[in-house]
């Protein structure tokens, strides 16, 4: 029945998704021209400009527009090298975790029988436990590093590509060119390549989309803990815990990077959201059939 | 626009006059249901016939106010229940109406009952009322599950939904619409759920249940079949209006108007198999299209150019056959 | 119904099990475990004794099951730091006020999200619906840690009304419950939101209309008990993101909790009392799923089977 259910829907995907993805194409931009944005060394401060305020504000100085950090190094310089860091972590890590687990979902999916009982059992056991107390305690034991910090955050997501991938594969499975594909000849790593990966990967996309603003959120929790990106690297966490002390002298040193990392939040969140009613199944299967 | 003719014995519980219903907002809005008119009388059984999409279950939403907000629907008409007008309710009064008044039995029935409920809470909660003891509404509950032809009624009630079949979940919203008596009750193609056997049974039920309270039916469906099997009047929707009506024989035997003809003609045959069931060619106008002519002309074969610039008025003949075409076909030929 | 908890128990304990292995099998393979169970400063002596003590020269799985079986009774083993305290009873003295802090967030966040969560659905698309979901979508965005910091430099140092830290009345816990449950709020809110919009376009709701059923019936027993199956769902994840919560947040106030123990033990690289917390923390967060699935077949009898 087109009833009452086929009335016109207001659509803003496409509004929502050109906003967020210009502000990420900002974010992206400032962090890959880091060096010839920031106005200063973010590694190297002036000790006679220590805690100087937002240029706006009283005492400010217009040489540093968000003022400066306890050793003189200025806060804005030190954001742009840190949304490298912090992006880099993100995008790495959301990749490995992708890579990994949409590989073992679309393998499970696509063989199923044991081969996808046990693959799911582990996915479902790791979904069970609390990853990120294993990353804390990496921390310890391995003490922070970027490249341990990437794989860890990866090895807590990657469970969760490898449900969708799962689930998308044994939904593509039943279209008939897989079956066309099979009984060409073609062997099952290429099937999976050529003919899976590319029909499942919206999804994959979408929620890897989503996955990046959890990781740095997760990502500057555990810099912000010390166990997450060592210094001197400038990651957003860090930077907040190094203005914590002084948040009652000067605010302006944990607020910023804070703020930073809700923007880039949102914008990943929205983004994701966007491409998500872009890629809405039920609009893609009409258009299909 | 048309008029259904009425049964000249009896006054009707339900007069539809005029309802039409129009979705979205006032500059671009596009009329789904055109002046509909038809009444019921007490246990009589009218069918309401036409393909996905003509504005049959948007007409009985309407009638019922359950046509989902969001869908910005303007309602228009009169649709009197016992001399009340149930447009013109407050939103307050509706609970009192759709039970004991009006009802209906909405398509799918899996997922028309509540998973968390048991079927008692759903069955009994319809049977809540002053003066009436749990006891006695369990008794009542049990009553009313056997009336719709269910089997162990009491274990059944403390069931959930996920634990009967298809077919037992239609016959238990069944009892659950009909626990209060209700007056009229609609059945949108209830039983497209189900498989055929299941489904025969099921129109069985509901003609048991008829006889016993004297409600009056009216049966929403796009087969033709089942409005010969079970209605006593028919009335053919197309593209938001009704184009024919009459008694089921008459209008069976000989269709007057080319839609009608053609919708029969689709049916399959019971004593040979065909490759291929002839079907109407083209497709529903989309709503909002054809607005000062006839919605069937693009289809119809007998068509010419009044039928493109005018819409057909309903013209009644003295067997209350009511058909809406500018060339109708002739009378009696039929098959 | 009996048969489903204990299904879930026995789940329960295998989890534990590949979590202990797995905080064992890291800390023999991401470091020295003698130098991981000592301090800097212990004696040859202390270090030749544990080393007999874990029985290193044994093979691996005989350690594994000499650590489970100390485990279970118990012991995890000293602190590394100068008082060489069992780190089982360092864990559970701090419990009790991680426990309440934690309390305290669930119960905020159920009691502002799914009130704001039905509102925003009953005013669909009002003004009250945007701004219900403009604070979900700010609301998870933001980074906990940096959200205490804000909100204790506000009330506390700007305003004065509550204070920075401290631990034992109510007025210290309002800083940090109201810190930790900002994110669930807001997804609860948006849950519920979406939900109880689902549910009262739903074929049930429509029926239960049908049925003439008085609408404060119809919205509040039929949509609501339904919109709160996904909520439900959604509390394993809350639990997840409190543990993160947890460490950052009792850091920040000064909590004298588990979390901050566990920022104190990252401090110290004290591995055997990081160890313990991860275990015991993993073990309440395990609970409490079992707690939720077993409401959840309570309020679901579709999960029952």
């Amino acid at each position: 029945m087109a009833g009452p259910a086929g009335a016109p829907v207001k659509r803003t995907a496409f509004g929502q998704l050109g906003i967020a993805g210009s502000i990420a194409a900002v974010m992206v931009a400032c962090a890959l021209l880091a060096p010839l944005l920031a106005p200063h060394d973010p590694y190297v401060g002036m000790l006679a400009d220590r805690l100087l305020p937002p240029s706006w504000l009283d005492g400010g100085d217009v040489r540093y527009l968000l003022g400066t950090d306890i050793l003189g190094r200025d806060v804005l310089s030190r954001l742009l090298y840190g949304a490298r860091v912090s992006l880099l972590v993100a995008v790495a890590a959301v990749m490995l975790a992708g890579i990994v687990g949409s590989t073992i979902g679309i393998v499970a999916g696509y063989f199923g029988g044991w081969l996808d009982s046990v693959l799911m059992r582990i996915v479902d056991l790791v979904v069970s436990l609390p990853m990120i107390l294993i990353a804390l305690l990496v921390g310890v034991i391995a003490g922070p590093s970027l490249t341990n910090i990437i794989i860890i955050i990866g090895f807590v997501l990657w469970s969760q590509f490898a449900r969708m991938a799962r689930a998308e594969t044994l939904r593509v499975r039943q279209l008939a060119f897989i079956d066309l594909a099979r009984s060409a000849g073609l062997a099952a790593p290429r099937i999976m390549l050529e003919h899976v990966l590319p029909n499942i990967a919206g999804p994959l996309l979408v929620l890897a989309t989503l996955q990046v603003g959890t990781v740095i959120i997760m990502e500057a929790s555990l810099s912000f803990l010390g166990v997450g990106v060592p210094p001197p690297a400038p990651a957003w966490g860090t930077l907040i815990a190094d203005g914590r002390s002084y948040v009652l002298s000067a605010w302006w040193i944990c607020i910023f990077p804070g703020l930073a990392i809700i923007t880039t939040v949102m914008t990943a969140n929205l983004l994701g959201d966007g491409l998500a009613d872009r890629l809405d199944p039920a609009r893609k299967a009409g258009g299909q059939s | 626009m048309t008029a259904s003719p009425r049964s000249p014995q009896a006054t009707p519980v339900l007069q539809v006059d005029g309802l039409s219903v129009d979705f979205g907002r006032a500059d671009d809005a596009v009329r789904i249901v055109d002046e509909v008119s038809f009444s019921l009388a007490a246990g009589e059984t009218l069918g309401l016939v036409g393909e996905s999409g003509c504005g049959k279950s948007t007409t009985v939403l309407a009638l019922l106010r359950l046509l989902p907000p969001r869908v910005s629907a303007r309602v228009s008409g009169t649709v009197k229940l016992n001399g009340d007008d149930l447009l013109r309710l407050p939103e307050k009064a509706l609970p009192a109406v759709r039970g004991r008044g009006i009802t209906m039995i909405p398509q799918n029935p899996m997922t028309s009952l509540n998973p968390l409920f048991t079927i008692g809470r759903q069955l009994e909660e319809c049977l809540d009322g002053p003066g009436v003891s749990p006891a006695r509404r369990r008794e009542l509950a049990i009553e009313q599950l056997r009336a719709v032809g269910i089997s162990e009624p009491e274990r059944r009630l403390n069931q959930f939904p996920h634990e009967l079949s298809g077919g037992m979940r239609q016959r238990v919203v069944g009892a659950c619409v009909t626990a209060r008596s209700p007056r009229v009750l609609i059945a949108d193609e209830p039983t497209t759920a189900l498989d055929a056997t299941v489904q025969v049974q099921y129109l069985d039920m509901l003609k048991s249940l008829q006889a016993r309270s004297g409600m009056a039916m009216l049966f929403v469906t796009h087969d033709i079949g089942v409005v010969a099997r079970i209605c006593d009047r028919i009335a053919v929707m197309y593209a938001g209006r009704i184009v024919e009506s009459g008694k089921v024989d008459t209008v069976l035997r000989s269709p007057r108007h080319w839609y009608t003809r053609a919708l029969i003609d689709s049916l399959p045959p019971l004593d040979r198999q065909l490759d291929r069931l002839p079907t109407i060619a083209g497709t529903l106008p989309r709503p909002g299209t054809i607005t000062e002519a006839c919605r069937f002309a693009p289809r119809c074969p007998a068509a010419h150019d009044k039928c493109r610039t005018d819409i057909p008025p309903a013209v009644t003949d003295t067997d209350g056959h009511v058909v809406a075409c500018w060339t109708p076909r002739e009378q009696g030929s039929g098959q | 119904m009996l048969k489903y908890m204990l299904r879930r128990c026995v789940e329960m304990a295998g989890a534990m099990l590949v979590m202990s292995l797995l905080v064992f099998m890291l800390g023999r393979a991401l470091g020295d475990p003698v130098s991981l169970l000592l301090s800097d400063y212990a004696t040859a002596e202390d270090r030749a004794l544990l080393t007999q003590e874990l029985g290193l020269d044994k093979p691996l799985a005989v350690q594994y099951l000499t650590f489970l079986s100390k485990a279970l009774r118990g012991d995890l083993g000293r602190s590394i730091s100068a008082d060489r305290q069992p780190v089982v009873d360092s864990v559970m003295r701090r419990l009790p006020a991680s426990l309440q802090l934690a309390a305290a967030a669930l119960l905020v966040s159920l009691l502002v999200g799914i009130p704001l969560g039905i509102l925003a659905a009953l005013r669909y698309d009002s003004w009250i619906d945007h701004l219900v979901r403009g604070i979900a979508l700010v609301g998870q965005s933001v980074p906990v840690f940096w959200l205490g910091i804000v909100l204790m430099f506000i009330f506390s140092v700007l305003l004065g009304w509550l204070p920075t830290s401290g631990y034992g009345q109510l007025r210290n816990i309002v800083l940090p419950a109201a810190t930790m449950s900002l994110f669930s709020i807001a997804a609860v809110t948006r849950l519920t939101r979406n939900s109880m919009r689902e549910a009262l376009d739903s074929d049930y709701v429509r029926l239960a209309r049908i049925k003439g059923l008085a609408e404060s019936r119809v919205i509040w027993q039929h949509a609501l008990s339904n919109s709160l199956v996904p909520v439900l769902t959604f509390m394993g994840t809350f639990f997840a993101t409190m543990i993160t919560g947890a460490v950052v947040i009792e850091t920040v106030f000064g909590w004298p909790g588990i979390g901050r123990l566990a920022f104190e033990a990252i401090l110290a690289r004290d591995f055997p009392l990081m160890q313990a917390v991860v275990l015991v923390m993993t073990a309440l967060f395990m609970s409490a799923n079992l707690a939720v699935d077993v409401l959840q077949a309570w309020l679901d009898p579709r999960v029952r089977l």
